[in-house]
């Protein structure tokens, strides 16, 4: 009875203190927004606005200089007709296939490796983070460096009698995006390690304890006791990958621009160039927008699949 | 289980590790070669070192205004990002400013809106911007505002309330608090979202690419872009080109190597 009366003796003070702090305060809580304010209207101006903007823009006829032109649906139509827009969507869909799977997995390993190593772990993971700090139009070079039949690489391989690893990989259409791609795994897999096994540092050691005493095999400690604690970092992401897979831009636009005979396009790349070049900004931001879509659909999924299935993310 | 001395664990770590130096090692190692030698020997060491590369790459990549744009437009930024993120972090954190919760949500909204590089590109065009300096800095800063707000937000709510409050009672202002004791307390991730910014920024190809047309305003990693259309078939030159674009980051790199892992490892938690 005694320990209730004192705590709202305690209660009651502390709220009538807070409002007391609160009247007193009360002309200087607005100040906050002069602190907020400055970075705010920077985000506005290169954010919300383009946002808001490219929601409206698919509607219209618009070269970038004159006044936008309200059209209707029109560009979604041409959209829908365009090959180019067809290629690039399942192009991203091939991006997103091959970045949740082989470097996933690889970085994955990677990580479960690195986890038993207490000597330069660091160090690995510097090392493997390394590839991501070189400005993508450099990386892209070297890579085209390294496919160009004509560069001496393979020129070498046919010395070494390696012939078979000869890859003139951007020259063929069907094989030149995998051949961006695994470039583009060789600069992006090491954040992904990082992120795995800062995860891995944080599960629960004595779980794994106790099943090895209750006989389980390493397989099934795995299976049943670890992955379902990396769950929640696993499913972020992928999350990320995907959403990265559908904005993806950057290495294909450096080492392919979308080519040969926009094998290589990207949603990404083709909007760019699209708008940059095509002067069609309307239409750009109608395929821009699909993009989007694609996003929020992505987003939405799995917030669903979260609440179905309960995971604490 | 018997322990071994070596953990067995390093040989496929260390051969990853050559995966991922190794095409790194063919930049550099070219970049010493005569154009001649790479194509007799594209991987082994060069026979003569020779250093030409570099003052041609430098001279005929116009790196010399490459570096200095890139310059101005990393340290505006950073600077910026610095103060304008750390001041509205602040005004989330310690002023119990009205309507922060609801600012918050528009700010984790707007981290999932699209990137609007459609209308933002003929908002420079409109404004003038194409060109200019100003033109990428504007987006860089507001584009990362969000996220850095809310890193350096999670870290200043921890700083204990009465420190900011025992500053004004000794007749501080707000902005003097901040900076008194804030910016202070706040440095480890003050420093995490400037190198990510500088890192960020120095890299950037998407908006440069697009907004900076002329070599007078391009930042190296687009200039390396046009640079390598006119030379392609030097490699010796290119190497030496993309030696010169990266040594900034290395060296940053170098330096800031736990901070940058620690930073990613912060990032990848906070998820």
């Amino acid at each position: 009875m005694q320990t209730i009366n004192t705590n709202l003796k305690t209660s009651s003070s502390v709220i009538i203190d807070s409002n007391v702090h609160k009247k007193h305060n009360r002309k200087r809580n607005w100040m906050g927004w002069f602190f907020i304010l400055p970075g705010l209207l920077v985000h506005i101006l290169a954010v919300t606005i383009p946002a808001v903007m490219s929601f409206y823009l698919p509607f219209t006829e618009w070269n970038g200089l004159n006044t936008p032109k309200f059209i209707g649906i029109a560009n979604f139509i041409e959209a829908f007709q365009d090959s180019v827009v067809f290629t690039a969507l399942f192009n991203n869909i091939k991006w997103t296939l091959f970045w949740i799977t082989i470097p996933l997995i690889f970085a994955f390993l990677v990580a479960y490796l690195l986890r038993k190593v207490n000597k330069g772990q660091t160090l690995y993971q510097a090392t493997y983070f390394s590839t991501s700090i070189i400005t993508v139009t450099v990386a892209g070079q070297i890579w085209f460096w390294i496919y160009n039949p004509f560069s001496g690489i393979n020129f070498y391989l046919d010395k070494a009698g390696l012939g078979f690893l000869e890859v003139p990989g951007l020259t063929i259409p069907a094989i030149a995006l995998f051949s961006v791609l695994f470039a583009d795994m060789w600069k992006g897999f090491g954040t992904n390690v990082i992120w795995l096994l800062a995860a891995m540092t944080q599960t629960d050691k004595s779980l794994e304890e106790a099943a090895k005493i209750e006989g389980a095999n390493r397989y099934q400690i795995l299976r049943h006791v670890f992955l379902p604690q990396l769950r929640p970092t696993l499913t972020v992401i992928t999350l990320l990958t995907i959403l990265g897979s559908f904005g993806a831009f950057e290495m294909v636009y450096v080492m392919t621009a979308g080519g040969p005979a926009h094998s290589t396009e990207t949603l990404s790349t083709y909007y760019y160039s699209l708008s940059t070049t095509g002067r069609r900004a309307g239409y750009a931001s109608a395929v821009a927008l699909f993009q989007t879509f694609i996003a929020i659909f992505i987003i939405i999924a799995f917030a669903y699949i979260r609440k179905k299935k309960g995971w604490d993310v | 289980m018997s322990i071994p001395k070596i953990n067995w664990r390093h040989i496929p770590l260390i051969l990853v590790s050559i995966y991922s130096l190794f095409p790194m090692y063919l930049l550099l190692i070219n970049s010493f070669k005569t154009k001649s030698e790479i194509i007799t020997n594209p991987m082994g060491l060069p026979s003569v070192w020779t250093f030409e590369n570099y003052s041609n790459a430098w001279i005929q990549g116009n790196y010399s205004v490459a570096y200095i744009n890139t310059i101005i437009i990393t340290g505006t930024t950073v600077i910026l990002v610095a103060i304008l993120s750390g001041l509205a972090a602040y005004g989330l954190s310690h002023l119990q400013t009205p309507g922060s919760n609801w600012l918050m949500g528009y700010l984790f909204i707007s981290m999932s809106l699209p990137v609007g590089f459609i209308p933002l590109f003929f908002m420079a065009v409109k404004f003038g911007l194409i060109n200019t300096y100003m033109g990428v800095i504007i987006p860089y800063v507001g584009g990362g505002f969000a996220f850095n707000v809310f890193l350096l937000r999670a870290y200043m709510i921890g700083i204990p309330k009465e420190l900011v409050e025992s500053a004004k009672v000794d007749g501080c202002n707000s902005l003097q608090a901040f900076f008194k004791i804030i910016v202070p307390l706040s440095k480890p991730a003050f420093i995490i979202v400037m190198i990510f910014s500088t890192l960020g920024t120095w890299n950037e190809f998407f908006l440069a690419n697009a907004l900076l047309q002329i070599e007078e305003v391009r930042t190296v990693s687009a200039q390396y872009l046009s640079f390598g259309s006119k030379y392609s078939t030097n490699w010796a030159l290119m190497a030496a080109g993309g030696v010169i674009s990266v040594i900034p980051m290395i060296l940053l790199f170098l330096f800031m190597t736990r901070k940058f892992v620690a930073g990613l490892q912060e990032g990848g938690v906070k998820f």
